[in-house]
C-alpha cells in the first residue's frame, strides 16, 4: 500500500477544483516513479498521462487503486481491481457506513468483494495516504520531505493540517494514513504497521473512536514500548448506555477510560491540536531529556519570568548552575546582566546578539543542566538570533528548545530558520514547559517498566 | 435489569476472599444462640446484617446493627433484626444474619471494576466518601493490569497525599493496595459474566490492614 509500483486514479477529473484532480496533480508534482493510470471514460489525457476508460483497460500490472467514484460504483470498481490483480485500494468516496444502515450494507459488501480477491483497502470516506519513500501523496501541496514520523488520522483534512503544521515547525512524516470509516484497515492496523516500520521513530495518531478497544490497547502498548505515540482522541460521546448502579460505572465515561488506557499503554495524551503538534515537535526535535533540571538563558525579562512560572507549574526545576559556569558567564556578560540561572542578558542583546550563543554554550555544558532553554529575543532581530543559534546549537550536548514571547511575525521569522536545524520553538513558555514535562513522563514510564531509554529520532 | 443479578453480600465477600482480598472476620448465624457464639468467636464489638436476596437496602429495612458490644447483645440484635425486616418486608426470604468484626477504619478507599464496552474490564480506584462522590477523584486502569500500572493508578489520584500519610495519618501500604487492585482485575478477567464489582468502602484500618467492608458484584445471567 505504501510502496506500490503502479497506481490508478479511478474517477480522475480534469476539473481543477475537483478532489480527484488534486490527487492526479499531487502525483504529477511529487514525482511518483511508477506508472500512473488516470481512469475516466470521458477523458483522453490528463496532466500528460493517457487516461483509460476502465481499470481493465490498463496495459500493465496494477498495485494500488485510488478510487474516487460515487459509492454505488465502488463495488464494480473493486471487482475490476480484484480481477486486475491489484493488492490494495484507497477509497476516498463517502456514502458508506457514515450515512447509516444502507451505507453500512454497501461497505460490508465492499469488504466481502475485496476479501474474496485478497485485497486490502483504506477508507472509505478518507483522504488516503502519503509515502515519502515512493513519492506518493493524496494532494498537491502535502509536504513530501524526508522525516521520521508516522501520521495516522481518522479525518483526512486533519491529516493534511497536521502535516502542514508539523512542517511549519520542521517535522515531517515518512508515511501518512487517513483512515476514514476504516471499513477494512483500521487505526490499529496502521499503528501496528508503523510500530514495526524502521523508517518511523514516532507516531502521531488522531482518533475519534476505535472498533476493538482491547486490540487497540494491546497494539498501542506494544508500540509505545518501541517508540512514542502522540495520541489525540477527540469525541466524547458515550459508546453505549450503561447502567450506573455504582460509582464505578457512573464515573467511567468513555473519555476517562480512553485516557486511562492511553496512559497505561504509554502514549502521550493530547486534548487539542495545539498540544498534539507541540508534542510531535517535542518528540522529534527535543527528545526525552535525561532529567528535569532546566537552564534558562533569556533576553526579554518578561519571558524569563513567564518561563520560571511555567517550569514551577509543570514540575521542572530551574537548576543551580555550577560555580565554574557562573564564573565563566561573569567573565563576558555586562555587569548589569545576571550570570545565574535564569541567565538574564537584559537589553545588552540589542548591542550584542552573540551573548545568547556564548551563554548558551556555557549553560549547556554545565553538569547540573538537562535541558537548555534559550528564550527568543521577542521583537529584536529574530532572524539574527535564529541564525546564530542554528549555527552553534548542534555543538551543544544537551537538548535545546527555544520558547518565545513574541508577535506571530517575529516568532515565525525566527522559527522558520531554527526548524531547519531541528530546534523546537514554542511561542509561549508554558507550552514549552508542558511539552518537556510530558517528554520526561515518557522517560519515567519507560524506566518504571525496565525499558531502555528511548533512542530518539534518527537523522534523515 | 432482568438480565442481571447481584451476588449476596457474603457470597460476594467469599469471592473476594478467594482472590486474596481481606474481608472482615465473619460468620452466618441462623439463630440467636448462633449469633452470640459467632460474636464470641470473632471478638466484640461486632456488626450484624441481615442476609436476604429480597432486601437490597438493609439499613432502611432495619437489617443492620453496628457496634454490638457483647455476645448477649448480639443475640438480642439478631432477634430485633429479624422482627424489623419481617415488619418492613413480610415476604422477604431471610437466609440468616451475618455477624462480622467491626473494623476500625483509618481511611475509606474504594476499588471497583466495570466492564467497558470497548476495553473490557476496567479497574477503578479512589478515596472513599466525598473524594469519589463530589470530586470524582478516580483513577482507571484497563486489563491486563500490571503491578506498575496499579502503583501508578494509586499515585495518580489528586488525593494521593491522604494515603501517603498527610497530616499525621497512618500511611496506607501502597504495595498491598496495588495487590487489591490486581486481585480485583484478575477476578473480573476470570469471570466473563461479571458486569460490575464495587468494593466500597475498602477500609484501611488503624492496624494497617486493607479490608473490603462492603462489596457489590453484579453478574450478567445467561
Amino acid at each position: 500500500m505504501f510502496y506500490p509500483r503502479s497506481v490508478a486514479v479511478v474517477g480522475a477529473s480534469a476539473r481543477e477544483t475537483h478532489f480527484n484532480y488534486g490527487i492526479v496533480k499531487g502525483l504529477r508534482e511529487s514525482g511518483f516513479a511508477g506508472p500512473v493510470y488516470p481512469i475516466n471514460p470521458r477523458l483522453d489525457e490528463l496532466l500528460g498521462w493517457p487516461v483509460f476508460a476502465s481499470v481493465t483497460d490498463i496495459p500493465g500490472p496494477l498495485d494500488l487503486a485510488l478510487v474516487g467514484v460515487p459509492a454505488k460504483a465502488v463495488l464494480d470498481v473493486a471487482r475490476q481491481c480484484g480481477e486486475k490483480g491489484a493488492q490494495a485500494m484507497v477509497i476516498f468516496t463517502g456514502g458508506f457506513a457514515e450515512l447509516g444502515d444502507e451505507g453500512a450494507e454497501l461497505q460490508r459488501r465492499l469488504l466481502e468483494i475485496t476479501r474474496g480477491y485478497g485485497m486490502r483497502f483504506m477508507g472509505p470516506n478518507c483522504f488516503g495516504l502519503a509515502s515519502v519513500g515512493s513519492r506518493l501523496t493524496y494532494r498537491a501541496g502535502v509536504p513530501l520531505v524526508p522525516g521520521r514520523g508516522g501520521l495516522i488520522c481518522q479525518s483526512g483534512s486533519m491529516a493534511w493540517s497536521q502535516a502542514l503544521l508539523a512542517a511549519e515547525r520542521g517535522v515531517y512524516f515518512d508515511k501518512t494514513a487517513s483512515i476514514g470509516n476504516a471499513g477494512d484497515l483500521d487505526a490499529t492496523d496502521f499503528l501496528a504497521y508503523m510500530g514495526q516500520d524502521e523508517r518511523i521513530d514516532f507516531i502521531t495518531l488522531y482518533l475519534e473512536g476505535v472498533t476493538d478497544g482491547r486490540r487497540f490497547f494491546a497494539v498501542l502498548k506494544e508500540t509505545c514500548r518501541r517508540k512514542p505515540v502522540i495520541l489525540w482522541k477527540a469525541g466524547r460521546s458515550e459508546t453505549g448506555a450503561r447502567a450506573a448502579a455504582s460509582h464505578t460505572a457512573a464515573l467511567s465515561g468513555e473519555a476517562h477510560v480512553f485516557r486511562a488506557a492511553a496512559r497505561q499503554a504509554g502514549a502521550f495524551w493530547c486534548e487539542s491540536l495545539t498540544e498534539q503538534v507541540d508534542l510531535t515537535v517535542g518528540v522529534a526535535n527535543i527528545g526525552v531529556p535525561a532529567g528535569n533540571r532546566i537552564g534558562v538563558v533569556s533576553g526579554p525579562g518578561a519571558a524569563g519570568v513567564a518561563m520560571a512560572d511555567a517550569c514551577e507549574e509543570h514540575g521542572l526545576k530551574l537548576t543551580t548552575l555550577d560555580q565554574e559556569t557562573e564564573e565563566r558567564l561573569k567573565a563576558f556578560l555586562p555587569p548589569f546582566a545576571t550570570p545565574r540561572n535564569p541567565v538574564d542578558l537584559t537589553g545588552a542583546i540589542f548591542d550584542d546578539m552573540t551573548l545568547y550563543t556564548r551563554s548558551g554554550a556555557e549553560v549547556a555544558r554545565d553538569p547540573n543542566v538537562d535541558v537548555l532553554l534559550l528564550l527568543g529575543p521577542s521583537e529584536i532581530e529574530p532572524e539574527l538570533f535564529a541564525r546564530q543559534v542554528a549555527a552553534e546549537a548542534a555543538g551543544w550536548a544537551k537538548p535545546v528548545a527555544v520558547p518565545w514571547i513574541a508577535s506571530d511575525r517575529a516568532f515565525a521569522a525566527g522559527a522558520a530558520i531554527l526548524r531547519d536545524h531541528r530546534i523546537a520553538c514554542f511561542n509561549e513558555p508554558a507550552r514549552a514547559a508542558w511539552t518537556i514535562a510530558k517528554l520526561l513522563e515518557y522517560g519515567r514510564f519507560r524506566q518504571a517498566r525496565g525499558l531502555a531509554p528511548w533512542g530518539g529520532v534518527s537523522r534523515v | 435489569m432482568s438480565d442481571v443479578r447481584y451476588l449476596l453480600e457474603h457470597e460476594a465477600q467469599a469471592k473476594l476472599a478467594s482472590y486474596g482480598i481481606e474481608i472482615p472476620r465473619q460468620g452466618l448465624a441462623t439463630s440467636a444462640t448462633a449469633a452470640a457464639e459467632r460474636a464470641e468467636a470473632i471478638g466484640c464489638p461486632v456488626v450484624l446484617k441481615v442476609v436476604s436476596p429480597d432486601v437490597p437496602h438493609k439499613t432502611e429495612a432495619g437489617g443492620v446493627r453496628l457496634g454490638v458490644r457483647s455476645p448477649e447483645a448480639a443475640a438480642e440484635a439478631y432477634a430485633e433484626i429479624l422482627a424489623s425486616v419481617r415488619a418492613h418486608q413480610p415476604t422477604a426470604r431471610i437466609e440468616g444474619v451475618l455477624v462480622a468484626e467491626q473494623v476500625e477504619v483509618e481511611q475509606e478507599l474504594f476499588c471497583g471494576v466495570v466492564r467497558d464496552p470497548q476495553f473490557g474490564p476496567v479497574v477503578a480506584f479512589g478515596l472513599g466518601g466525598i473524594f469519589v462522590e463530589v470530586l470524582q477523584d478516580v483513577a482507571f486502569g484497563v486489563t491486563p493490569l500490571e503491578l506498575v500500572d496499579a502503583l501508578e493508578m494509586i499515585r495518580s489520584i489528586r488525593g494521593h497525599a491522604v494515603i501517603a500519610g498527610a497530616r499525621g495519618r497512618r500511611p496506607v501500604d501502597q504495595d498491598k493496595l496495588a495487590g487489591v487492585l490486581l486481585a480485583a482485575a484478575r477476578l473480573a478477567v476470570e469471570h466473563e459474566d461479571l458486569e460490575e464489582l464495587d468494593i466500597n468502602p475498602l477500609a484501611a484500618t488503624s492496624d494497617g490492614r486493607l479490608v473490603a467492608l462492603d462489596c457489590l458484584i453484579r453478574l450478567r445471567s445467561s
